[in-house]
C-alpha cells in the first residue's frame, strides 16, 4: 500500500488541475463534473477513511489556493473523503468486485451529497435555494458522476478495485 | 494516559476530521490576512494565465463570428462618426466660449475576457488587464451594449469581475422615459434577466422603457445602459419589475474597464451621514 500513495498523490494532482482547467468549465444545469470527488471516493474506498480524509484535505487545500477558497474547499474535500470511507473495503475482504463496484457507486453519490451540502452552506453564487442545490443539483451531480464512474469501471477501475 | 491513547486510537478518525475541519474553519477565518492574500492573487494570476492560454486556442474557432461583427461594429461606427463630426463642427464654436474647463477625462481601458464561471459554486469573469494596466477595485466594466459588472479582485496581470448575474451585485438605477429610480439586483434565475427594485406604485414606468446607471452609484458611470422593462408586476408598495439585459454574457469576449468614479467629497459625506445615523 505504502508504494501506491506516492502514485495516488501524483494522480490526485493530475486530478486537481485537470478539475480546475478543464471539468471546472464544462457546465451542465448549473452543474460541474467533478473529478476530484469521484477521486476521493475512489481513494476511501481503496485505502479507508482516514487517507481519504487526508487525501481530500490536500485536495482542497491544493484548490482552494486556486479558487480563492482554501477553506471552504478543505471542509468539503475533507467531508467528501470522510463519508466515502464508510464505503471503504479492508484489504483483506472477501468481497467481489461486482460488491465493491457497488461499494464505490454509493462511496460516490455521498460524497457529492456531502460536499453539496457544505457548498451550498458556504457559498451562493447563483443564488439558489439551499434544497434545489443539495438534492436537485446534487442529484443530478450524482448521476453525472455515477454515469463517469460507470465508464471508468469498464476500463479500469475494476481491475484496481480486484487488485 | 493510556486511557488517552486508548481514545485516540479508536476513534482517531474523528479527531483527524476535527483537525482538518479545524484548519479549514481557521483558512476561512483568516482569509483576508496578508499571507492568504498574496497567495490568493499568485494563484489566480496562474490560473488566468493557464486559462487565457486556453481561452487564445479555443478563439481561434470562434474567428470568423468575431470579423463578422467587428464588421457589422465598424459600419455602425462609421456612420455615427460621420453624424459626430457635423455635431462636432457646432461644438467647436462653443468650446472656444469654455476656455477654462476643469472637467478631466480618463479613457477607458480594454480588456479580453480570459475566464468565465457560471456554475452552483463560482459565478464570475477573468480579465487580461491588473493593477499594472491601472485597473482597481470596484471599477465598473462595461461593453457598448450595456454595464457587465464590477472588478472585486485585482493582481498584477489579471482582474476578477463580479458581474450583474451575481446575487451580491446591486446597481442604482434609473428608466430613460419615465425617470424612475430603483436598485437592480439578480435574483438568481436565468441568465438574462435581472430585477428592479424600490420603484413606488406611483411611478408611471412602462415595458420597453430603456434602464440605465444613476449618478446615486458609487462605482459605475452614470447612463450606462443596462437592459429593457419586459415584466411590471405591482406588490403593497413598490413595483417587481424584471429587465431583459443588454449584455449577453454567454458571448462576451472584449469588455471596456471605466475609470474608478472618485468623488472624495460625496464619499465623505454619505460616510458622515451615515455615522451620525448609528450615533442616534
Amino acid at each position: 500500500m505504502t508504494k501506491k500513495i506516492p502514485v495516488t498523490i501524483f494522480l490526485l494532482v493530475i486530478t486537481c488541475l485537470l478539475q480546475l482547467f478543464g471539468f471546472s468549465h464544462l457546465v451542465l444545469f448549473n452543474v460541474t463534473v467533478d473529478a476530484v470527488t469521484i477521486f476521493l471516493a475512489v481513494v476511501s474506498v481503496l485505502f479507508g477513511q482516514r487517507i481519504g480524509m487526508t487525501f481530500g484535505f490536500g485536495a482542497g487545500l491544493f484548490i482552494g489556493s486556486f479558487t480563492g477558497h482554501p477553506g471552504l474547499e478543505i471542509l468539503v474535500r475533507t467531508m467528501e473523503g470522510f463519508v466515502a470511507g464508510y464505503c471503504s473495503v479492508p484489504p483483506d475482504s472477501h468481497a467481489t468486485s461486482k460488491q465493491k463496484s457497488r461499494k464505490l457507486y454509493l462511496a460516490i453519490v455521498l460524497a457529492v451529497f456531502a460536499g453539496n451540502i457544505i457548498f451550498a452552506l458556504g457559498m451562493n453564487p447563483l443564488a439558489l435555494p439551499f434544497g434545489y442545490r443539495v438534492f436537485i443539483l446534487g442529484g443530478v451531480e450524482a448521476l453525472l458522476s455515477l454515469f463517469i464512474t460507470f465508464v471508468l469501471n469498464r476500463f479500469f477501475l475494476r481491475k484496481i478495485l480486484s487488485e | 494516559m493510556q486511557k488517552f491513547f486508548r481514545f485516540f486510537i479508536k476513534h482517531n478518525a474523528y479527531l483527524l476530521l476535527l483537525l482538518y475541519c479545524g484548519i479549514g474553519l481557521l483558512f476561512i477565518k483568516l482569509q483576508n490576512i496578508d499571507m492568504l492574500s498574496q497567495l490568493r492573487q499568485n494563484s489566480s494570476e496562474f490560473e488566468a494565465f493557464i486559462s487565457d492560454r486556453l481561452m487564445s486556442y479555443s478563439s481561434f474557432w470562434n474567428l470568423k463570428n468575431e470579423n463578422e461583427k467587428l464588421l457589422q461594429v465598424n459600419a455602425e461606427l462609421l456612420a455615427e462618426n460621420l453624424s459626430l463630426q457635423t455635431a462636432s463642427r457646432d461644438l467647436d464654436a462653443r468650446k472656444k466660449l469654455l476656455s477654462d474647463s476643469t472637467v478631466t477625462v480618463q479613457g477607458f481601458k480594454i480588456a479580453r475576457v480570459v475566464d468565465r464561471k457560471f456554475s452552483s459554486t463560482e459565478n464570475s469573469m477573468v480579465i487580461d488587464a491588473g493593477s499594472n494596466d491601472g485597473i482597481r477595485p470596484d471599477m465598473s466594466v462595461l461593453t457598448p451594449e450595456g454595464l457587465v459588472g464590477r472588478i472585486v479582485f485585482v493582481s498584477k496581470h489579471y482582474a476578477k469581475v463580479m458581474p450583474i448575474i451575481h446575487p451580491d451585485f446591486k446597481v442604482s438605477v434609473i428608466s430613460d422615459k419615465s425617470g424612475a429610480t430603483g436598485l437592480l439586483s439578480w435574483n438568481g434565475g436565468k441568465e438574462h434577466i435581472a430585477q428592479i427594485e424600490h420603484i413606488p406604485l406611483s411611478s408611471h414606468i412602462a415595458l420597453n422603457e430603456t434602464i440605465l446607471t444613476t449618478d446615486f452609484s458609487t462605482f459605475s458611470p452614470r447612463g450606462v445602459p443596462l437592459g429593457k422593462v419586459i415584466r411590471i408586476k405591482p406588490d403593497k408598495l413598490f413595483y417587481t419589475i424584471d429587465i431583459w439585459l443588454a449584455v449577453d454574457f454567454s458571448s462576451l469576449t472584449h469588455v471596456l474597464i471605466a475609470p474608478l468614479k472618485v468623488d472624495a467629497e460625496k464619499e465623505e459625506m454619505i460616510n458622515h451621514s451615515v455615522l451620525e445615523e448609528k450615533q442616534l
